[in-house]
């Protein structure tokens, strides 16, 4: 849709579309919505924002700890919503928008109810264990709806506790000296859930619903073994594991993303990591070896941007082959 | 030659839209994330042009006369080389690198011109970002002026008391532009450039209501408005904005309105107006969602939708309110909004049944 907006503001520009008849031209095409798209938009937004709002109200309400309010008056604030949105998830149906947005509402509420029992009874439970109870209790839900915000939210509590248990048990300076241990478990979780996202879905084309949450995956792993390569590199420490993951990594999406199911977001992904990578290589290379030396600067600013312009010519390229 | 671009284009044919002979469709447009990883990689090779400015000619960086002459040079050389061969990508890339490298320096050098005075300071940048904005035709750079523009004037306005405007006046104007670009649809890239920037500008004023961390100096800066009345007014302005979009969107893509139509939109715009004046974040980034939509912008909306969950995260923080309020607030909203389409379901399907 964006490429085919973006084409027909070109046309403008070059005047093949006068200004009068553009707004025609992004109807007829469908750009611009119709009638049933705004009461589709309209429905989807009350539907999805309210559930969303109403359940971090819970939230919000008891972060506020309301000290005036009796234990069983708390409980039934979360556990009555709770009851109410998992039986209407069952009413509906987990495949309708209604009960996939109660099945939303009861995963949001399941934290609220952890943390209220934590609140309550000061069971002593670090953060992680918070996050890591709410993700095993919501996976039934999680993998009856079949929604890629849920999974997306799920594997962000993996993400989450795990990052918290490394702050707990990670030593006395926490995330930044066990930083990667961290991002080498949170790299093997992210890259095995991308892994078994790609085999339980179909073929899937650019715009294919879930498409938005495979990138995100994807985006969340590039970042990790950059940031390990990083670290490789400026720091020495577990160089030769992350290049052969990254080396192995970049291959396997250029497989995938080039070749099987072209994605030219992956891809643009890769490039970048590939700049980073190669200009902390050079960095390291010439500014070890010649201290504070203006030349070696202006030399590895010519490469990132000799390197960028080659991935964009490249990008294009691929653009134009899967377009012809 | 592209075939979705043929398809389309035999589509507009079919309408009566285009005539002629096909165009030479040339390569495809460049998508937006291969523009977002060249801005980065660009801002990287500044830093590193920057640091051997600083390291080789350090006396340049120590002097207002040196840094503002060398800005001045290396922007005057990316303008012409954007204008000579900005269709190579090396080049193209190469200007832009140094542009920001010369926009840096002349800062530098304006701060110690001028005494560090922000608003001075914030005033020639904002002309200097204006320049190069019509200066360069190239999309990326053209966004990166904007930005300046629309940073500094923030901060300009901020130095008049108005910062507590600011969100209002930048959702107003992202709305109007937005809704307004096919009018300047023949100056490729100009309006899109100009309504990211006034987008990203307005959500960076919502979220922490300055701009740009610079909240320390605007702390400073006497409000103009007394805080009460600044909020009433802002909360107007935005439900004047929600009611203006409303009704243009309404005449565009409604052939056939009813009172009803009319009734839900004053409701909405007066209910947005209400809620800004607690959570001003929720009505920008929802008003922002509709208007993606209704343009067909979808990089926009997944910004809409992303600022909206952001929104929600910062809302959780922000001291201004307590926790009991913003629950009550969501409680509200969150209520109203699934209470409307359950109303709204019954009409569709009551009027469905009479027909």
């Amino acid at each position: 849709m964006i490429a085919t907006r973006n084409q027909l503001l070109r046309w403008a520009a070059e005047q093949r579309i006068s200004l009068e008849d553009l707004p025609a031209a992004m109807r007829v095409v469908g750009v611009q919505p119709n009638g049933n798209d705004w009461r589709r938009l309209f429905d989807a937004m009350a539907l999805w924002l309210g559930s969303l709002f109403v359940s971090v109200s819970v939230i919000f309400f008891f972060a506020y700890n309301w000290s005036d309010l009796g234990r069983l008056s708390k409980f039934a604030l979360v556990e009555l919503p709770l009851l109410v949105s998992a039986g209407v998830a069952i009413w509906k149906g987990p495949h309708t928008d209604a009960g996939r947005a109660a099945l939303l509402v009861a995963t949001l509420l399941v934290g609220a109810l952890l943390a209220l029992i934590g609140q309550t009874y000061q069971t002593g439970a670090d953060p992680w264990q918070l996050f890591a109870l709410w993700a095993a209790l919501i996976l039934p839900w999680v993998v009856i709806a079949r929604m890629p915000a849920l999974w997306i939210l799920w594997l962000g509590l993996i993400n989450l506790s795990l990052t918290l248990y490394y702050t707990t048990f990670g030593g006395l300076f926490g995330v930044l000296f066990s930083g990667n241990e961290i991002a080498w478990v949170l790299l093997v979780v992210n890259l095995s859930a991308l892994v078994v996202w790609h085999y339980f879905s179909s073929t899937a084309t650019t715009q294919r619903p879930g498409r938005w949450a495979l990138r995100l995956l994807a985006t969340a792993c590039g970042v990790l073994i950059t940031t390990l390569m990083m670290y490789g590199i400026l720091d020495g420490q577990d160089l030769l594991p992350a290049t052969v993951v990254w080396i192995a990594l970049m291959w396997a999406a250029h497989e995938v993303y080039r070749r099987r199911q072209p994605d030219l977001f992956v891809l643009a992904g890769c490039v970048l990591s590939a700049v980073f990578v190669l200009t902390a290589t050079l960095s390291r290379l010439l500014l070890d070896t010649v201290v504070e030396s203006a030349g070696a600067l202006l030399l590895v600013g010519l490469t990132i941007i000799a390197l960028s312009a080659a991935g964009a010519w490249w990008l294009r390229s691929v653009a134009a082959e899967l377009d012809p | 030659m592209s075939t979705e671009s043929r398809r389309l284009w035999n589509k507009l044919e079919q309408s009566g839209l285009v005539c002629g002979t096909e165009p030479d469709f040339g390569s495809p447009v460049t998508p937006w994330y291969v523009r977002v990883m060249l801005g980065i990689a660009g801002w990287v090779g500044a830093l590193f042009l920057l640091g051997f400015v600083a390291v080789g000619l350090s006396f340049v960086v120590e002097s207002t006369a040196g840094s503002l002459t060398a800005g001045v040079l290396l922007t005057g050389i990316a303008v012409a080389l954007f204008r000579a061969l900005g269709d190579n990508d090396f080049i193209a890339q190469f200007a832009f690198a140094i542009s920001l490298a010369g926009q840096v320096l002349i800062l530098l050098g304006l701060a110690q011109w001028l005494n560090e005075d922000t608003a001075k300071v914030a005033f020639c940048t904002m002309l200097l970002g204006t320049a190069l904005f019509w200066l360069v035709d190239q999309f990326l750079h053209r966004f990166w002026s904007a930005l300046v523009v629309v940073a500094s004037g923030a901060l300009v306005i901020g130095s008049f008391g108005l910062a507590s405007m600011l969100p209002a006046f930048g959702a107003a104007c992202f709305t109007a532009l937005w809704l307004t670009e096919l009018r300047f649809a023949d100056r490729c890239g100009v309006a899109p450039a100009f309504g990211y920037a006034l987008t990203i500008g307005t959500l960076g004023t919502v979220f922490s209501h300055r701009i740009f961390g610079l909240s320390w100096w605007l702390d400073w800066q006497p409000d103009l408005i007394e805080p009460k009345l600044s909020m009433w007014l802002s909360a107007a302005a935005l439900g004047l904005t929600v009611w203006l979009c409303g009704r243009y969107l309404l005449n565009r893509d409604l052939p056939v309105k009813t009172g009803r139509h009319d009734l839900i939109l004053m409701v909405v715009s007066v209910s947005a107006a209400l809620i800004s004046t607690h959570a001003d974040g929720l009505v920008i980034t929802a008003l922002l969602i509709v208007i993606a939509h209704a343009i067909g912008n979808w990089p926009l909306l997944g910004v809409g939708l992303v600022s909206l969950l952001a929104y929600l995260s910062y809302y959780y923080y922000q001291m201004d309110l307590t926790l009991l309020t913003k629950s009550a607030v969501l409680l509200m909203v969150g209520s109203a909004l699934l209470l409307g389409r359950w109303v709204a379901r019954r009409m569709g399907d009551r009027s469905e049944v009479q027909s």
